[in-house]
């Protein structure tokens, strides 16, 4: 279902020149598009469009297939419904205090003191910035200026967050940082439309992209299809992202092969074909080992490989069999060439979810429970995703590996052989899981996780 | 950055968590008091007193302290000096002297009254300076609201608080900028200085049209207590509140006492 919809929008400015040129958009509820173009090509003017704030010279807005309306009560309602978060957090934030700025919007919708209060405590544990609520603006930093706009837009619980160069002026942690507390709202079911000049992120974040250049959709689609445009991504001005970039270039050298990757796990199912050891820490010397079995090697750097063996390894007629056969357990031999297929052993991946903030969030888990379960499963890397469980992991006192891009890395660690412990905010859970299950059809390597649940101590 | 000191002092002095009201009540009662005054000694009485507490109470350093009271030091210094030498006809000078065959002579009167505001400058001051270095600005609006000041005044003032320290750090900026770029002498510099302030109320005028934008998005509809919520109300301590009322009625007490009554 669309939740927005728009045809034949034209925006023209007093002195002629058209910012929109006859565009049609529409955004499907529950979705993340994002929006690209250079600069001047028309992506602010299009997000000001989304919330009324302007009104286009020709065409219609719908909101869930409602013509927009620009008198006062339509204004309101459309404004709760399309919450807006402005590029420079200084143009947004008003108030003296966070609480105060947060407070603004629940104010402005006449909500009750209990209400408000509620929603504020609420948005700013959300963004994790509940012990600033008393700070004035210019005490913060960008990062946390920005956490606090969306607080503030958060607040008023929109169905849809217009947000405009959400990552713009951010260092990359703050960076990510952002990306996450979205992702968290865009899991509750919140649509999110946004414009930036970041093509990574587009690429590995958003369902749709719409490319504008010069007050025109150039193109519209799913990220695979944007990218593989190549010529309209130089014409708009635009670049590929990265691991595109380096996808093309290891591919017409027959390294990679596939479809081109957008994450850096497709990035590494792209290459992960069979490939040869050089050095390994002996740990079979002395075994008798059969032609046609497999063998457990640990490679030098630590990641746990099988081994299938298709030439006698004590037979000491091949070279490998006779470095094999002299070799003391755990020491590091050099082996010049192997004809075995090898595969690295895939670690575990365990999945804990924590209650989200509006269910009580960290304070209805018990944290001996959280240290118990480390103790028992002691899993190599640790890893945490979104507020309540950030909250949870540094209240444990429990350092964590992965704080940022978490799925990602807890699956490209377990592709490493390593087990993963992973503490994840309510509706992220799904999420996760729905990307190891893509793993696993797509790479081959199976990736065993499991999801334990906890008992709250509410 | 430098020009957030007194407001960094606030927000981090022992007396921050004094109910706002409180320090509102002792800083203005003193204040009026110490205005009604016809002696120069409650005003002193009053400004030893939060000289203390500014210092002693509050724990802030003698030197942030001491400078900010030189303007109104020199201010009360200046006019004492000038009263003294041009106020009063009594018959009775103090002394007298002779500077380039024009004498001056120094009256009972002009030194009085010069001593009285001066110590009424100071003592104003020193009250608004403790309510300045001990409160922080957010919550001295809570204190006006108490106070029943006008919301649409209150609401002014917290976006204005809230934009002066962007322009100011934007004024620094167009500042640097342009001290950057090439030698100047004081020709150009005060044609900078002009440019800068040109620009900079340009940048103000925009910076509103953003604003205005921003809260539009927010549902705003022209309400004034948009910016009304406070979440932490905080009780009076009736022991400070009582306090409090002592020293202001002791302090009308001296001032009915002291009624005329010179130093001098």
């Amino acid at each position: 279902m669309n939740i927005i919809d728009a045809q034949n929008v034209t925006y023209q400015y007093p002195d002629g020149t058209k910012a929109l040129d006859d565009i049609d958009f529409s955004f499907e509820k529950g979705s993340i598009t994002a929006i690209l173009g250079q600069n001047g090509a028309g992506k602010s003017t299009l997000l000001l469009h989304l919330n009324a704030t302007l009104k286009p010279t020709n065409g219609t807005v719908y909101l869930k297939g409602e013509p927009f309306a620009y008198d006062k009560k339509g204004l309101h309602h459309i404004r709760r419904t399309v919450g807006m978060v402005f590029q420079n957090p200084d143009d947004q934030l008003l108030a003296p205090t966070v609480l105060q700025d947060v407070a603004f919007g629940p104010k402005n919708l006449k909500l009750t003191d209990a209400e408000i209060k509620h929603r504020v405590n609420e948005a700013l544990r959300l963004v994790g910035m509940e012990a600033y609520a008393d700070k004035p603006p210019h005490f913060l930093s960008g990062g946390q200026k920005k956490r606090v706009a969306i607080a503030g837009v958060i607040a008023m619980q929109p169905e849809i967050m217009v947000l405009d160069e959400p990552t713009a002026g951010l260092d990359p942690q703050g960076c990510a940082e952002i990306i996450e507390i979205l992702d968290e709202l865009n899991a509750e079911g919140r649509t999110l439309i946004f414009s930036t000049h970041d093509v990574d992120l587009a690429a590995k974040w958003a369902d749709e992209i719409y490319v504008l250049h010069e007050g025109k959709i150039k193109k519209r689609g799913a990220p695979p299809q944007i990218f593989a445009d190549h010529t309209m991504i130089s014409e708009t001005g635009l670049k590929l992202p990265t691991f595109i970039q380096t996808f093309r270039e290891l591919k017409v050298r027959g390294i990679s092969g596939g479809d081109s990757p957008l994450t850096m796990l497709n990035f590494v199912e792209s290459v992960s074909k069979p490939f040869d050891i050089l050095k390994m820490r002996c740990a079979i010397a002395g075994a008798d080992v059969c032609v046609g079995e497999n063998v457990g090697l640990i490679m030098k750097n630590g990641t746990l490989c099988t081994i299938r063996v298709d030439a006698d390894l004590n037979a000491k007629t091949t070279a490998f069999g006779r470095v094999m056969h002299n070799a003391k357990a755990g020491e590091d031999i050099v082996v010049s060439e192997i004809t075995g297929t090898i595969t690295p052993k895939t670690g575990d991946i365990h999945i804990v979810p924590i209650p989200r903030v509006i269910e009580g969030g960290s304070r209805a888990v018990d944290l001996e429970t959280i240290r118990t379960i480390i103790a028992e499963r002691s899993p190599h890397k640790i890893g945490a995703m979104g507020t309540s469980a950030k909250v949870v992991v540094r209240k444990a006192g429990i350092h964590c590996d992965f704080e940022v891009d978490v799925i990602q890395s807890s699956i490209l660690a377990a592709l490493r052989g390593l087990n993963v412990m992973v503490f994840a905010t309510g509706g992220m859970v799904d999420r996760f899981i729905q990307t190891i299950e893509n793993n696993n059809k797509h790479s081959g390597q199976e990736i065993k996780f499991s999801s334990l649940a906890i008992q709250a101590s509410l | 950055m430098s020009h957030s000191t007194i407001d960094t002092i606030a927000h981090t002095n022992r007396l921050r968590h004094i109910d706002t009201r409180l320090k509102v009540i002792f800083a203005i009662a003193t204040l009026l008091i110490t205005v009604a005054s016809t002696s120069p000694i409650p005003p002193l009485l009053a400004f030893i007193t939060a000289n203390i507490l500014i210092l002693f109470a509050a724990k802030i350093k003698f030197r942030t302290y001491f400078f900010l009271l030189l303007t109104p030091l020199f201010f009360g210094l200046t006019g004492l000096l000038l009263m003294s030498l041009f106020f009063g006809y009594s018959d009775s000078p103090l002394y007298s002297f002779e500077i380039l065959s024009h004498t001056f002579v120094v009256q009972r009167e002009g030194v009085n009254m010069g001593l009285l505001v001066a110590s009424r400058t100071l003592a104003g001051s020193a009250c608004l300076l403790f309510l300045a270095l001990t409160t922080p600005m957010t919550e001295l609006f809570t204190g006006l609201r108490w106070l029943r000041i006008p919301e649409v005044v209150i609401e002014l003032a917290m976006m204005i608080y809230r934009y002066i320290f962007m322009f100011l750090e934007e004024a620094e900026r167009m500042w640097l900028a342009s001290q950057m770029r090439g030698e100047s002498n004081f020709r150009t510099k005060i044609d900078v200085f002009s440019m800068l302030i040109g620009t900079l109320f340009l940048r103000t005028i925009h910076q509103g049209e953003k604003l205005f934008v921003a809260m539009n998005s927010r549902c705003y509809d022209g309400e004034t207590n948009s910016l009304a919520y406070q979440e932490n109300k905080t009780k009076i301590s009736i022991t400070a509140l009582f306090a409090i009322l002592l020293f202001e009625a002791v302090l009308a007490f001296v001032t009915i006492l002291t009624q005329n009554a010179v130093l001098i």
